[in-house]
C-alpha cells in the first residue's frame, strides 16, 4: 500500500482533488467544458514548465523563467504596435528569448558560474530592459486580431492554446525520452563527469537546455499577450514558481526523481485545477498560495522519501 | 593468549530486506592487539562496523565492552565506551581548518569560545606530536593531501581518548609510501595500548599489522585465528569459500604494429619528459606511487588535459585531442580511476550507462536512439562479460562494485576502440570478480587491441602479466621492463637503482 502511494502518490493526489471539487460542486466543476477549461488555463504555465524541464533534467536552475516570459510579450506586443507584422513579430521575440537562453547557458557551462545567481542577475538584466523597452507600462494598442487568434480562439471546441500545450508537450516528450540528445541531457544532470568522460559535449547540452527554457519561457509571454490582448512587463511575474512548482511535482512520477514532461504535465494539472476549483468555490486567493504550497512541500518529502 | 578480552560481539545478526548481512557473528578483542577484519565486498564487514558505531542496530545478539553490556542506540553513544572510529570516507568539510574538522561536533563546551579554540588546538597538537604528523593546523582540508586527511580522521578520533579504535579500510585511497607511513602511526597507537579493529581487503596489510584475523562470508564468521597461524591462501580460501591460485595469466605475443606513441609528453609540475608506445596485442602496465604522474598521462592521452606539451601519434598518424570526444572518436577508451565520480551515472539504469558514449552509433532518424537494437547488442557484452544483474533497467548502484566495473567496462566493449586505458581497475572489487576482470583484459589484448593498465597495486601487475611494466616516479618514466618481480619495480619506482 504505502509502495503504491510512494509510486503514484502525486497521480493519487490528482485525482483526490479532482474527486473533491466534483462532490462539492458537481453541476459546475464536473463538466467537459470546464476541463477543456482547465487544459486552456494551465496552458501557458506549462509550456513554461516544459522548459523548467529541461533545466532540471540537466541539474540547474533557470529563475531568469519569469522575466523570460514578460519580455516575449512585451518584445512581441511593441513591435506589433509599432507596426511590425505579427509573425514577424513573434519570430523576433523568440529570436532574442532564444539568445538571451544561449547567454545563461553559456555563462553556466563554459564559465562555470552557479546557475541559481547567475540566472537571477540575468533575469533580473532581463526585467529592466523589459521595463525600459516597454516604458513600464502595459502595450495593447495596434495589436492586430490576427495575433489574438492563437490565445483566444478554438479549433474544432479545443482551444488553440490547449492544442499548442499538447504539440509542445508530446515534442518534448520525445526529444526527452526518445533521442540520444534526450539521453545525453539525462546524463549530463545525473553526473556530469562521468558524462564527459563518456563523451557526451556535456557544454553543448546545457547551453541547448538554457535555449530551449529561453524559447519555451518567451513564447509563453507570446501567448500570454495573445490571450489578454496586452502585454505587460510584470505579467511573467507568478510563473517562475508555478512552473518549477509543476516540474518538481513531475519528479515524482514516471521516471525516478527526474524531470520529465508527463510528470510535469500532471503537476501543471494539479496546480490548474487547484485555481480552477477554489475560483470556482470563490475561495480567497490567498488560500491558493497556502494549498500551493503544502502541496509542493508534500511532493518533495515524497521525492525525497522514493530516494531512499 | 591470556590478555584480557576487551570487547567482546556474540551473536550479532541484521537483516535486511531480502538479506542477511550478519548472521550470529561473535568474536572477541584481546587489550593492546590489532584483529583484522577481512571479507569480500558484501560479506559484512561494514554492517558490523555500523552497528559498532551505533549507525545500525543489530536484530540480535549482545556487545559487551571490559564485560559490561552496551547498547549503542546512537551515533554520539560509541565514545561514552571509548570507541573510536575512522571511517572509509573522509567525511570532512573541505573548507574548515584542521581544528575544525577535528572537533566537528566534539566541542569541549556549548558555545565555542576563543578560549576553546586555544583548548582544542592544545589537544590537537599534542596528538600531532605523539605521532609525528607534520600538519598546517589554520589550513583548509581541501588543500591538504589525501594522507594529510587521513592524519586529521586519527587526530578527530583521537580527542576522546579511545580505548578500542575500528579503522574501516583506511589504505584505500593511499599510495604505498602514505600506507607505510600510516603503518608506522598504527604501531605506535598499539604501543599506547589502544585495541584496534582493522578492516581491510588488502593481505600484505593484515599479515604484517594484525595480531588475529577474523574472516567472515556472507555475513557469518567463517574463521578465526591468530595471524603467525595461517596464511595469505587460507585467509582468501575462507573468504571466497573455494580455493583460487592467484596464477599468473600466459603472456600473449603482441604484434608488430604499434598503434599508440607519446614523444616528450609533459604537463608540469606532474609529468616530464614521458615517451612510450603500446603495440597491437599488447598489456602495458604503468606502475607509480600516487602523484607520480601515472593518472595526469591517461589524461593527457584521453584529452582531459589540453596543457601539455610534446607529440602522440596514434595508429601512425598525428594525435592531438582537445576534448575527450576526440579521444573516444579516434578509438581510445578510459575506465577511470574513480568509478562513481568519472565512471557512471549511479541513479541511472545500467542500460542508460551503456549507452552513454554509442549514442551516436545507434542515432536513428530525427535523432532518435534504436533503444531495441542497442538493448540487443548490450545484452550480448554483459553476458559475455558475466554481468550478474537482474534486469537491465535497474540502477547500476544497485550492482556490487565489480559488476559496476564491468558495466564501465561494457559500455567501451560495445564502443570497439582500438586503445583501452585501465585507471585502478580493480579499486573496490573483490577477488572473485578481479580474476574476471584481468580475463576480460587479456581477451581485449588477444583480439589485437592495446591495452595499458595504470596500477598501484604491484600484485595484481604481477597477476596480470603484463608484456611491459612501465614505472613512474615522480614525473618521470624510471624504466620500462620486460622481465621483472616485485622487487624490480619497487626499485624504480623508489629510485634506489641507476
Amino acid at each position: 500500500m504505502s509502495k503504491i502511494f510512494k509510486k503514484y502518490g502525486t497521480l493519487i493526489a490528482l485525482f483526490g482533488i479532482i474527486l473533491l471539487f466534483s462532490i462539492l460542486k458537481p453541476s459546475v466543476f464536473f463538466t467537459l467544458r470546464n476541463f477543456i477549461n482547465i487544459t486552456q488555463q494551465i496552458s501557458i504555465l506549462m509550456i513554461a514548465a516544459i522548459g523548467a524541464t529541461f533545466i532540471l533534467g540537466v541539474s540547474e536552475f533557470d529563475l531568469s523563467l519569469a522575466s523570460t516570459v514578460s519580455f516575449g510579450g512585451v518584445v512581441a506586443a511593441g513591435l506589433m504596435s509599432s507596426g511590425v507584422n505579427w509573425i514577424i513579430a513573434i519570430i523576433i521575440s523568440l529570436a532574442f528569448s532564444f539568445i538571451f537562453g544561449v547567454m545563461n547557458g553559456f555563462l553556466v557551462s563554459k564559465l562555470k558560474l552557479p546557475s541559481f545567481v547567475t540566472t537571477l542577475a540575468t533575469g533580473t538584466l532581463l526585467g529592466g530592459i523589459t521595463f525600459w523597452y516597454s516604458g513600464g507600462t502595459i502595450i495593447f494598442s495596434g495589436i492586430p486580431d490576427d495575433f489574438l487568434i492563437m490565445g483566444q480562439e478554438e479549433l474544432l471546441g479545443i482551444p488553440i492554446t490547449s492544442l499548442i500545450m499538447f504539440g509542445i508537450s508530446f515534442f518534448s516528450w520525445f526529444i526527452l525520452s526518445k533521442t540520444i540528445f534526450g539521453r545525453a541531457l539525462y546524463s549530463t544532470g545525473g553526473n556530469e563527469v562521468a558524462a564527459k568522460y563518456s563523451g557526451i559535449k556535456v557544454n553543448k547540452v546545457k547551453i541547448i537546455a538554457f535555449a530551449t527554457s529561453g524559447v519555451l519561457s518567451g513564447f509563453a509571454g507570446i501567448l500570454l499577450a495573445s490571450k489578454l490582448g496586452s502585454a505587460h512587463p510584470t505579467a511573467g511575474g507568478g510563473y517562475l514558481m508555478s512552473a518549477y512548482a509543476a516540474a518538481f511535482l513531475g519528479t515524482t512520477l514516471f521516471k525516478e526523481g527526474e524531470a520529465n514532461v508527463w510528470g510535469t504535465l500532471v503537476g501543471a494539472l494539479i496546480m490548474g485545477i487547484m485555481a480552477n476549483g477554489l475560483t470556482i468555490l470563490n475561495t480567497p486567493y490567498f488560500l491558493q498560495d497556502i494549498i500551493t504550497g503544502i502541496i509542493i512541500v508534500a511532493a518533495l518529502i515524497l521525492r525525497v522519501s522514493k530516494k531512499a | 593468549m591470556a590478555a584480557e578480552i576487551v570487547l567482546s560481539i556474540r551473536d550479532i545478526s541484521k537483516t535486511f530486506p531480502g538479506i542477511k548481512a550478519l548472521d550470529k557473528v561473535s568474536f572477541e578483542l584481546h587489550k593492546g592487539k590489532i584483529l583484522g577484519l577481512v571479507g569480500e565486498n558484501g560479506a559484512g564487514k561494514s554492517t558490523l562496523i555500523k552497528i559498532l558505531a551505533g549507525i545500525y542496530h543489530p536484530d540480535g545478539g549482545r556487545i559487551f565492552i571490559d564485560g559490561e553490556e552496551v547498547k549503542m542506540n546512537n551515533p554520539w553513544d560509541p565514545p561514552e565506551y571509548g570507541l573510536g572510529f575512522i571511517h572509509q570516507h573522509l567525511n570532512m568539510v573541505p573548507f574548515f581548518n584542521v581544528i575544525d574538522n577535528a572537533y566537528l561536533g566534539k566541542w569541549p563546551s556549548k558555545s565555542a569560545k576563543r578560549a576553546d579554540t586555544e583548548k582544542m588546538k592544545k589537544r590537537i597538537e599534542e596528538i600531532c606530536e605523539k605521532f609525528n604528523f607534520d600538519l598546517p593546523l589554520n589550513a583548509s582540508v581541501k588543500e591538504l593531501s589525501t594522507a594529510q586527511q587521513w592524519m586529521v580522521q586519527i587526530i578527530r578520533a583521537f580527542i576522546t581518548r579511545p580505548k578500542i579504535l575500528v579503522m574501516d579500510e583506511p589504505t584505500a585511497a593511499l599510495s604505498d609510501k602514505e600506507v607505510h607511513s600510516l603503518f608506522e602511526v598504527v604501531k605506535k597507537i598499539k604501543e599506547d595500548g589502544v585495541t584496534i579493529i582493522y578492516v581491510s581487503h588488502r593481505m600484505n596489510e593484515i599479515f604484517n599489522l594484525c595480531d588475529e584475523v577474523v574472516v567472515l562470508r556472507n555475513g557469518v564468521r567463517v574463521y578465526k585465528s591468530e595471524i603467525n597461524e595461517t596464511c595469505v591462501e587460507e585467509l582468501v580460501e575462507k573468504m571466497i569459500g573455494e580455493r583460487k591460485e592467484k596464477e599468473k595469466f600466459n603472456r600473449i605475443k603482441p604484434g608488430e604494429k604499434i598503434i599508440f606513441e607519446a614523444k616528450n609528453l609533459g604537463s608540469e609540475p606532474s609529468v616530464k619528459n614521458v615517451s612510450f608506445n603500446v603495440n597491437g596485442g599488447e598489456i602495458l602496465a604503468v606502475y607509480g606511487l600516487q602523484g607520480s604522474g601515472r593518472t595526469e598521462i591517461a589524461e593527457i592521452i584521453f584529452g582531459l588535459n589540453k596543457k601539455y606539451s610534446g607529440e602522440m601519434k596514434f595508429m601512425g598518424k598525428e594525435y592531438k585531442p582537445k576534448s575527450s570526444n576526440d579521444a573516444i572518436d579516434m578509438g581510445i577508451s578510459l575506465v577511470p580511476e574513480d568509478r562513481t565520480r568519472e565512471g557512471l551515472v549511479a541513479i541511472h539504469s545500467i542500460l542508460d550507462n551503456l549507452s552513454l558514449p554509442n549514442l551516436e552509433k545507434f542515432r536513428g532518424s530525427m535523432g532518435y536512439f534504436k533503444k531495441r537494437k542497442f538493448k540487443e547488442t548490450s545484452n550480448n557484452v554483459l553476458d559475455r562479460l558475466k554481468v550478474k544483474y537482474r534486469n537491465i533497467n535497474d540502477n547500476v548502484n544497485t550492482l556490487s562494485g565489480g559488476n559496476q566495473q564491468k558495466i564501465v567496462l561494457s559500455k567501451w566493449l560495445i564502443k570497439k576502440p582500438d586503445f583501452f586505458i585501465f585507471d585502478e581497475p580493480t579499486v573496490g572489487v573483490d577477488v572473485g570478480a578481479r580474476r574476471q576482470l584481468y580475463e576480460i583484459i587479456h581477451e581485449i589484448a588477444k583480439n589485437g587491441k592495446s591495452v595499458m593498465v595504470i596500477s598501484s597495486d604491484l600484485d595484481e601487475i604481477m597477476e596480470i602479466n603484463a608484456n611491459r611494466v612501465m614505472v613512474m616516479r615522480e614525473g618521470i618514466v624510471s624504466g620500462i621492463l620486460n622481465e621483472y618481480d616485485h622487487k624490480d619495480i619497487l626499485n624504480l619506482c623508489y629510485g634506489r637503482e641507476k
